[in-house]
C-alpha cells in the first residue's frame, strides 16, 4: 500500500499542472491583498473586517477557499481520476496485484496529502506576504468573537481555522471523487464538479430569498447543510461557540462518509479489472 | 466546406450530454422565470429594480441564466468540439479527408455558434411565452435606462436587440475557449481555465465584466452608458481571440 500511494505521489507531481497550481499561490495571496488594502480604508480599525498581518491568514482562505482552492482541488481529482480510469491508464497499476479499490484509496489519499501541503503553503504564502504589505497592529479581532486577540492568540486562531477548512476539503474531496467516478468523460466531470460547487454556493442564497419572501427568518439549519457556505461561514461559526456546532459537525461527517461509502458501493458493482 | 460543418454539427448534437445539457438549460430557465415570478420585480444594480409585466419580462431571465449558460453549458459543448476530439484523437479520424487545416476550425466555429443560436433562441422563447401568459397584461411599458413608453412591437424589439447582444457576448466565450484550447493540451485544464478566464478577467479591468454579469452590462449599453466602449471591448475580444486562435491552430504541427 506504501509503494502504491508513493507512485501515486510521483504520478500527480510529473504533471505540469500540479506545479503550476502551487506556483499560482504568491499571485492569489498578492491579488487578495490588493482587495483588502483598498477595503481597508473604508472601515474602521475596531471592526472585525479591518485586515492586518494576524487575520489576514483567515480572511484571505475565506474568499479563496470556495472559489480558487476547490476548482485546484476538482482539477487534481479529475486529472488522476477520471482522466485515468476512463482512458485506461490505470490498467498499467492494476498489472500489478492491486485491485481497483486498492488504487483508488491511495489516489483519494494522495490527493488529500497534497491538499494539506497546498493550505499549508497558502499560510505561509499569506502571513508573509500579509507581514511585508498589511499594517503591522499588536492587536486583531475575529468575526463572531467579542474578545480582542494579541499576536500568540491570533496565531493559534488561524492554525485551528486553516485545520477546519482542511477539514472541510476533505469533505468536498469525498463528493468529487464520486462524482468523476461516475462520470464517463473528463469534461463532463469538470462540468460536473463545478456545476455542483456553484450549485452548493448560489442554493443558500436562494433559499435565504425564499425565506424573506414567505417572511420567515432564514433556515439556518438547511443553509448550513451545503458544504460550501460551512467553508464560507461555518468555520467561523464553529470557532466561537454557536449552538449549530454540533449540527455542522454532523454535516461535515455525513459528507464524508456518505459519499465515501456511494464511491465503495459503485466500485464493488463494477468489474475489478475494468 | 458545407459538408464539414454538417459532419461537425451531427458530432455535436449525436453525444448525449448536448441533449441532457439543452433539457436541463430549458428546465432550468423554467425554474427561474417561477423564481422572478414571485417578486414580480426585476434588478438590473445593486439596488435598482423596475416593476416587471408581459412586455419587458424576458430579460430579467438572463441575469442567473447567464452564469449557468456561462460556466457550465458553454465550456462543456465548446471544449468537446475544440479540445476534446484533438487530444482524444478523434479527429484524426477525419482530418484524413482532404481539407484546408484551416477549414476545419472555422468549420467548428460555425457549427458552434449555430449550436449556441438554438440554446439562445430557446430561452427567448421560453421566457416570452412564460412572460405573455402568466405576468400581468398591459399595452405599454417602461424600459430600464430608456426614457418613454413602448408598445408591444418596440418593446418586442428591444428584446430581441438584448438577446443578439447576449449572443454576441457568448460568441465571445466561444473566442476564449477556442484560444484556450489551441494552446492547453487537456480537457479539463481547457474547460478549467476557460471558466478561470470569464471570472478572472474581471479583476484585469471593470469592463470585462460583461462576461460574467451580462445583463446590467446590456440595459447601459442599451440605454447609452459607455456603449461605444462596450461594442468595441466585445467585437475585440472576439476578433482577437479568433484570429490568434486560427493562426495558431494553422501553425501548430499537423499530425498530432
Amino acid at each position: 500500500m506504501v509503494d502504491l500511494i508513493k507512485s501515486e505521489w510521483e504520478r500527480l507531481w510529473l504533471k505540469k499542472s500540479t506545479w503550476l497550481c502551487f506556483l499560482a499561490i504568491p499571485f492569489m495571496v498578492y491579488a487578495t491583498i490588493l482587495y483588502y488594502a483598498k477595503k481597508n480604508m473604508m472601515i474602521l480599525q475596531t471592526s472585525p473586517e479591518y485586515t492586518n498581518f494576524l487575520n489576514f491568514p483567515v480572511a484571505a482562505l475565506q474568499e479563496q477557499l470556495i472559489s480558487a482552492i476547490n476548482v485546484f482541488l476538482i482539477l487534481f481529482i479529475v486529472l488522476s481520476i477520471t482522466e485515468e480510469y476512463r482512458s485506461g491508464q490505470m490498467r498499467m497499476v492494476m498489472i500489478r496485484r492491486y485491485n481497483i479499490r486498492e488504487i483508488l484509496f491511495a489516489k483519494y489519499i494522495v490527493i488529500i496529502l497534497v491538499m494539506f501541503l497546498f493550505l499549508s503553503y497558502y499560510f505561509i504564502f499569506s502571513f508573509i506576504e500579509g507581514y511585508i504589505f498589511l499594517p503591522k497592529d499588536k492587536t486583531t479581532r475575529f468575526f463572531f468573537r467579542e474578545d480582542i486577540f494579541l499576536a500568540k492568540d491570533a496565531a493559534i486562531y488561524c492554525l485551528k481555522y486553516y485545520f477546519l477548512a482542511f477539514v472541510t476539503i476533505i469533505a468536498v474531496a469525498s463528493m468529487c471523487v464520486f462524482i468523476s467516478l461516475i462520470s464517463k468523460s473528463t469534461t463532463v466531470a469538470a462540468g460536473a464538479n463545478i456545476a455542483i460547487v456553484l450549485f452548493l454556493a448560489m442554493g443558500t442564497e436562494i433559499v435565504k430569498i425564499f425565506a424573506q419572501i414567505l417572511g420567515h427568518a432564514p433556515p439556518t439549519k438547511v443553509m448550513f447543510s451545503s458544504i460550501v457556505h460551512i467553508q464560507y461561514k461555518g468555520i467561523y461559526y464553529l470557532l466561537s461557540n454557536n449552538e449549530l456546532n454540533s449540527w455542522i459537525i454532523f454535516i461535515i461527517l455525513a459528507y464524508i462518509i456518505v459519499f465515501s461509502v456511494f464511491s465503495y458501493l459503485y466500485l464493488r458493482k463494477k468489474d475489478s479489472f475494468i | 466546406m458545407k459538408a464539414l460543418i454538417l459532419s461537425e454539427l451531427e458530432r455535436i448534437w449525436g453525444r448525449k450530454r448536448t441533449g441532457i445539457l439543452f433539457i436541463l438549460n430549458i428546465v432550468l430557465i423554467f425554474m427561474i422565470c417561477a423564481f422572478v415570478n414571485f417578486y414580480k420585480v426585476g434588478f438590473y444594480g445593486p439596488n435598482a429594480y423596475i416593476k416587471l409585466n408581459s412586455l419587458n419580462f424576458s430579460p430579467f431571465v438572463l441575469r442567473e441564466g447567464h452564469i449557468i449558460l456561462a460556466c457550465i453549458i458553454c465550456p462543456i459543448i465548446f471544449i468537446d468540439c475544440l479540445n476534446y476530439e484533438k487530444t482524444s484523437g478523434g479527429f484524426r479520424l477525419y482530418m484524413i479527408r482532404a481539407y484546408d487545416k484551416f477549414e476545419y476550425i472555422v468549420s467548428k466555429w460555425i457549427a458552434l455558434s449555430i449550436t449556441l443560436f438554438i440554446f439562445v433562441i430557446s430561452i427567448f422563447i421560453v421566457s416570452n411565452v412564460f412572460g405573455f401568459t402568466l405576468m400581468p397584461k398591459t399595452e405599454y411599458t417602461e424600459l430600464v435606462n430608456v426614457q418613454g413608453e413602448y408598445g408591444l412591437i418596440s418593446a418586442l424589439l428591444y428584446n430581441i436587440k438584448f438577446y443578439m447582444i447576449e449572443y454576441m457576448i457568448l460568441l465571445c466565450i466561444l473566442g476564449i475557449a477556442s484560444l484556450v484550447s489551441v494552446l492547453v493540451p487537456n480537457a479539463v485544464l481547457a474547460v478549467i481555465a476557460t471558466i478561470a478566464v470569464i471570472v478572472g478577467s474581471i479583476y484585469v479591468w471593470d469592463g470585462f465584466s460583461f462576461l460574467l454579469f451580462s445583463t446590467d452590462e446590456i440595459f447601459n449599453a442599451l440605454g447609452g452608458i459607455n456603449t461605444a466602449q462596450f461594442f468595441i471591448s466585445l467585437i475585440g475580444i472576439i476578433l482577437i481571440t479568433v484570429l490568434s486562435s486560427g493562426v495558431i491552430w494553422k501553425k501548430k504541427g499537423y499530425y498530432f
